[in-house]
């Protein structure tokens, strides 16, 4: 079998006496786009925070390529490995091209200046996610769905081969929300990389995962591909909608259609 | 094309930092030859250059007491009271930028308060085992023993969010003032030495007040500078900061550590100077940006520049001399709120 990119298996993890994640177990295959999903708290930030090591679990094993994560150190971590929280506030007036370049961090040795092929870099991930028309304009001053686009594109700029992204277009409009994920999709089919997204959309999710992680009661429910992973049974279970689910020709994809609780049948 | 941009922003922000430094420099010239005694900058410079490089020709004819006036009263004072500045203004910049917080200052982690209750526990017992300069050690003490209360208060398996530190630093804070204010009230007759002190001053400073102060910045500015990238990344947040590299952690502790000791000296020589290391940052952020590389160096300078001037107004300008901390709290305090005030607004409209 290949080597995965992670693979975690009784992974525990509690805030004080609030255990979170209880016994986790699933792996991330290479090249692949793996969607989180699950109600509200049931550790899919967590979980995030754990595979990208800004939280140390409290028991189990999380192996990223095959070495301890916690072992590995932190610059080398950068290089193969960037991460866009939920939480992208920023609170001083840089401009979107020097956050951007932020994302190069890990490759800027302490003092140098950045080099030909930084710049190369920031400004293509300003125009994949359509925000070179915003590079001299400060952070502080753009608007929310800006701000994520903004911090996503530093962390394309950051040129790692697996990206962690909680909740990637939550803040965006329709448009940019397919944009931003097919570029991701993209990425994975073309370039090898392997995305591991915390989505909140259950169709976005369908439309653009390979692979789903139904998380429940800080354990894996279900943990394979997506075609599997959505039925009206597990989502039932997962989140207590009741839920066709059917192939649409129009959408291109496999398409959850959520009852309101007391309709009909 | 980007890299010629680069380049040339590059050159103008080093021009710009010279400038800066050349304006302190003539700023200290100017003010050295002010007080009782005027003395014209270029007998200030022909007394430097007899001092530092030996060349005593500058200096003949010149009555003897202008040399003493300079080198022996006015310049260590001045020295001490830029050295202050700019060490306020840098563990002001460093402040903010770790707590994510524009508001913070020296003040904040209580930092500033625990040197006032070590410098007011030390004039109430009238404790003089280090002569004049015990006054300095209890300072210097009591900040660094603060700051290592608000570290423990603050912490969460060996984190410490930004919200945590200011209000952890807040509740020290109050504890120390009221622990003042007791002191205050048992001191009796010896209660306006301790509000003197409190005040800030820069009255009779020496060449050993200079050198302790301007060692202990230079060596915060070194540790500073060698973090300033991570410091800008920090204002990611610590999940973005971490996953691009930077151990948040550690150069948190770190650059808090050294702030807090850089205050610690600047308060143990000068007293309570508030508003400084507020200010400056404010000002140098909306003049030259965010970018700390940039912002500590011309911060260090303002300040620097800023401290002299107002200490030279209260020594030389004004009829009779006004505690330092006052003058700086009475025109910086009102000028931050117009700042914030116009942010404020600015903030609506924009």
């Amino acid at each position: 079998m290949a080597e995965a990119v992670f693979q975690i298996s009784g992974l525990e993890f509690a805030y004080g006496e609030l255990a979170v994640l209880d016994g986790l177990d699933f792996r991330v295959e290479a090249g692949r786009f793996l969607g989180v999903l699950g109600p509200n708290g049931c550790g899919k930030s967590t979980l995030l925070d754990l595979m990208s090591a800004c939280r140390r679990p409290r028991a189990g094993s999380l192996l990223f390529m095959g070495n301890e994560l916690e072992r590995l150190p932190r610059p080398r971590l950068a290089a193969s490995l960037a991460l866009v929280p939920q939480d992208f506030s920023l609170h001083f007036p840089f401009t979107v091209r020097e956050v951007v370049l932020m994302g190069r961090h890990p490759h800027i040795p302490r003092f140098a200046s950045p080099s030909a092929r930084d710049q190369a870099a920031v400004e293509r991930a300003m125009a994949e996610l359509e925000v070179t028309h915003l590079a001299g304009k400060l952070v502080t001053e753009i608007s929310g769905g800006e701000k994520q686009r903004v911090a996503l594109a530093r962390a394309l700029a950051q040129d790692a081969p697996v990206l962690l992204l909680d909740e990637p277009t939550s803040s965006l409009d329709v448009n940019h929300s397919l944009a931003v994920l097919s570029n991701l999709e993209r990425r994975v089919r073309r370039a090898g990389a392997t995305v591991v997204a915390v989505m909140h959309d259950i169709n976005l999710a369908a439309a653009y995962c390979d692979d789903l992680l139904l998380l429940k009661n800080g354990k894996a429910h279900f943990a394979g591909p997506a075609a599997q992973a959505l039925t009206p049974e597990n989502l039932w279970e997962v989140f207590g909608v009741r839920a066709r689910v059917s192939w649409d020709e129009y959408a291109g994809a496999r398409v959850v259609t959520l009852r309101k609780p007391g309709g009909e049948a | 094309m980007p890299p010629a941009s680069q380049r040339r922003r590059q050159i103008s922000r080093r021009a710009l930092l010279w400038g800066l430094a050349l304006a302190v420099a003539c700023l200290a010239v100017l003010a050295t030859g002010m007080g009782y005694i005027p003395i014209s900058p270029s007998q200030v410079l022909g007394i430097l250059g007899a001092k530092l490089l030996g060349w005593e020709d500058l200096i003949k004819g010149m009555e003897e007491v202008l040399s003493h006036v300079v080198w022996e009263v006015r310049l260590p004072r001045i020295l001490t009271s830029a050295v202050v500045g700019a060490g306020l203004a840098l563990a002001g910049v460093v402040f903010q930028g770790l707590l994510l917080n524009p508001l913070a200052d020296p003040f904040t982690l209580g930092v500033s308060s625990g040197a006032a209750f070590g410098a007011s526990l030390s004039l109430f017992l009238g404790l003089d085992f280090l002569g004049a300069y015990t006054i300095c050690l209890l300072a210097f003490l009591g900040a660094v023993a603060t700051l290592f209360a608000v570290l423990w208060l603050s912490s969460l398996d060996g984190q410490h969010s930004p919200t945590s530190l200011i209000l952890s630093g807040v509740i020290v804070a109050a504890i120390l003032s009221a622990g003042i204010s007791f002191l205050k009230y048992l001191a009796e007759e010896q209660v306006s030495v301790i509000v003197f002190w409190l005040m800030g001053s820069f009255v009779g400073r020496s060449w050993l007040d200079a050198g302790f102060t301007a060692l202990l910045s230079a060596g915060g500015l070194a540790v500073f500078i060698y973090h300033a990238r991570d410091l800008n990344i920090m204002c990611l947040g610590d999940r973005a900061a971490g996953s691009l590299g930077v151990d948040t952690r550690r150069v948190r502790l770190t650059l808090l550590t050294a702030a807090s000791l850089v205050t610690a000296a600047c308060v143990s020589v000068s007293g309570i100077i508030g508003f400084v290391g507020l200010l400056v940052p404010h000002l140098m952020r909306f003049l030259v940006g965010p970018d700390h590389r940039l912002l500590l160096p011309a911060s260090a300078l303002a300040g620097a520049g800023l401290l002299l001037s107002a200490d030279t107004i209260t020594r030389a300008a004004l009829p009779h001399e006004v505690p330092i901390g006052v003058l700086t709290a009475l025109i910086g305090g009102p000028f931050f709120c117009y700042v914030f005030r116009r942010k404020q607004l600015g903030m609506r409209h924009g």
